[in-house]
């Protein structure tokens, strides 16, 4: 699955609140202010290597300049919509210390299993689930390249 | 044709919305009041004003027989050349001109950044002139006692080079009327809130300061010039530039937060002589021309120039020389010692109070002293290149978060996080303190990029994202994990932090760290 960014503040992420916000400070549903920078780039293409159902709204997982990303799909336009045939889907049950933030994932196999999988990548950039990431990531280009 | 352009030059950066309500209150009565001057006589001195005169220093001074007859010449002057080119101007922007007795025996003499000796004489007959909004906000009666003006003149021996009417207007509260009527051009208290106006002897309004807290928050400058095409040979010659000054901030009284007041002042000048472009001159007995009965063509243009005009209050030789002398101490404790000292005497004692607190309570290495010295040093350097002193401004709080992420003690660290919030609670700093509940991750910078990148997020916390993962650390129980992230020429930085929300909005943070260990 592809996407290209074609926003990247919180600002532009505002007309989709379920309610006008008019405090720029205040941080709305996808966990923003209207100041706040997502950590990818307006007109650059991603590859999508999870989807994930929070609270309070759906994001891609993406990676930019070698970072992890988690961000919303409001940023970005679908180029292709092909769902790798691997993804699996993973509801988070009570006992996930990630819930209710997050809610569901469908992405590769280990991002699905895992339980604390998004933690390892956005959070604390642990190196094995960053390597699984990136060697999926590789194989998936592969695999399109063939 | 209007041949004045006035030429706004108050703006506000736009994070400083909080002052824009405070700004148009200030500049409601008197942004336009030139416009709508009017000009009380009154008929004789009300016991108030008679006592001015005692408020500035009597000195037996044969300083007054020497201008005497200088005044006496420009009056007549005055009076006697209606088209003198000094007076070809829109009447709308310059007063009527009225005798204005001046009591020679009453004078200070001013401490300003001048080659010339400056005088500060008071009027004898008051012949207030009020503008028409500030007796609306006062009342008649209150706006006269808010109102004082003096008789500014710069000499050079016995000659006069250039003078000027100075109308002050102080709208602070009422409570410092009184000692408002104490002010010198020299000497604004810090309370000081209100507009001083320069007129030249004529009375053409050269320039308007806007002050707060005795300081200059905005300048607007009176100038000549043309706003249309009518006469090019005079606009085409205008040259102005802006420049930019972080101004000094304070506490919102009764709120949280701290308001500033940065100011956009354009100075314009017309190149063109004077004649040509119609700036006041002076060709009388003295005037601007020093040497006496100079025209125009022998004025230079900083004679006409407002911008020569020194900003009320401005640092005098005594500051540069304290400065200098600091700056010539190379023994770092003696040093940090004196400039401690410097920030102490300019309002910046919190902040000393602050880090003597950290220096004092001890077990602190060598390079937790070293870093603290740097960040006396930086806010001192801060603080004495310019005329505006900011000392509690977001800025040097941004110094004191960047000890943070410098490479000094955990003692240390810790410290600042204990002793920073009450310092910014105290100060009313509007920047969100860490609580230094404790770390887990990287604090230290490894490179300047990170060290900005630190120090970014640390002041702008509320620019940073919440991440969808729950914290489990009991220390942030009910906290929400944050990023920030900074694009910097070495590619990107991310700082982890967390975060506490009420009602949408952060209130608290803690445990910034870098993200790559």
């Amino acid at each position: 699955m592809i996407v290209k960014c074609i926003g990247n503040t919180g600002q532009f992420l505002r007309p989709f609140e379920y309610s006008m916000i008019t405090n720029p400070e205040v941080f709305g549903r996808f966990g923003a202010s209207a100041g706040s920078r997502f950590g990818v780039q307006i007109g650059v293409t991603y590859r999508v290597m999870g989807i994930f159902i929070a609270q309070e709204y759906q994001g891609y997982l993406v990676d930019d300049g070698g970072y992890i990303q988690t961000a919303p799909c409001q940023l970005f336009e679908i180029l292709d919509n092909t769902i790798p045939s691997d993804w699996k889907f993973s509801v988070l049950d009570l006992k996930n210390p990630h819930y209710p933030l997050l809610q569901a994932v469908f992405g590769y196999e280990e991002l699905v299993s895992d339980p604390l999988a998004i933690e390892k990548l956005i959070g604390d950039m642990e190196e094995t689930a960053c390597r699984i990431y990136f060697r999926k990531k590789l194989a998936y280009e592969q695999e399109e390249m063939e | 044709m209007q041949l004045f352009i006035k030429i706004s030059i108050k703006n506000l950066k736009p994070r400083q919305l909080n002052l824009l309500q405070l700004e148009e209150s200030l500049t409601k009565s008197f942004r336009n009041s030139f416009f709508l001057v009017a000009v009380f006589l009154v008929a004789a001195c009300s016991p108030e004003l008679q006592e001015q005169a005692g408020v500035v220093e009597r000195v037996a001074n044969p300083v007054e027989t020497k201008f005497e007859k200088w005044y006496e010449a420009e009056h007549k002057e005055i009076l006697e050349t209606p088209f003198n080119a000094r007076m070809q101007f829109d009447p709308s922007v310059r007063l009527t001109y009225r005798y204005k007795e001046v009591d020679w025996s009453s004078y200070k003499k001013l401490n300003l950044p001048s080659k010339f000796e400056i005088y500060e004489f008071e009027f004898l007959a008051s012949n207030v002139v009020v503008p028409f909004d500030f007796k609306e906000e006062f009342g008649y009666d209150e706006a006269l006692k808010r109102s004082k003006q003096t008789l500014l003149i710069f000499a050079q021996g016995n000659e006069v080079v250039k003078s000027y009417v100075i109308r002050y207007y102080f709208s602070g509260e009422k409570a410092g009327i009184a000692d408002f009527q104490k002010v010198n051009y020299d000497a604004v208290d810090k309370n000081w809130k209100g507009q001083i106006d320069l007129y030249s002897l004529n009375e053409i309004h050269l320039v308007s300061f806007d002050m707060v807290i005795g300081q200059v928050i905005g300048t607007e400058t009176m100038k000549l010039g043309s706003q249309d095409d009518i006469h090019p040979s005079q606009s085409a010659s205008t040259t102005c530039t802006t420049i930019w000054t972080e101004g000094p901030c304070e506490p919102i009284p009764g709120e949280t937060g701290v308001v500033c007041y940065d100011t956009f002042t354009t100075y314009c000048y017309n190149s063109s002589p004077p004649l040509i472009s119609g700036f006041p001159f002076w060709n009388g007995s003295g005037g601007f021309a020093p040497g006496g009965t100079g025209g125009p063509a022998v004025q230079s243009i900083c004679d006409f120039d407002p911008t020569c005009i020194p900003y009320p209050d401005s640092m005098d030789d005594a500051e540069v020389s304290i400065q200098k002398l600091i700056e010539g101490i190379t023994d770092p404790e003696q040093r940090r010692k004196a400039q401690l000292d410097y920030l102490r005497n300019r309002g910046g004692s919190d902040l000393v109070e602050l880090v003597e607190e950290l220096i004092n309570a001890g077990g602190l290495s060598m390079g937790d002293i070293r870093e603290i010295n740097k960040l006396v040093e930086s806010v001192y350097l801060n603080q004495k290149a310019r005329f505006l002193m900011a000392i509690f401004s977001p800025e040097n709080f941004n110094a004191i978060l960047f000890l943070v992420s410098s490479d000094i003690s955990t003692t240390l660290r810790t410290r600042v996080f204990t002793f920073l919030p009450n310092y910014a609670i105290r100060q009313g700093v509007n920047i969100l303190i860490p609580l230094g509940k404790g770390s887990t991750g990287r604090v230290v910078a490894r490179n300047i990029g990170e060290q900005l990148a630190m120090k970014a997020a640390m002041a702008n916390p509320k620019d940073g994202l919440i991440l969808p993962i729950t914290i489990n650390d009991s220390r942030w129980l009910g906290w929400t994990k944050m990023q920030y992230e900074l694009i910097g020429l070495d590619g990107k930085i991310y700082i982890h932090y967390v975060g506490k929300f009420e009602n949408g909005v952060l209130m608290y943070v803690d445990d910034f760290k870098f993200i790559t260990p």
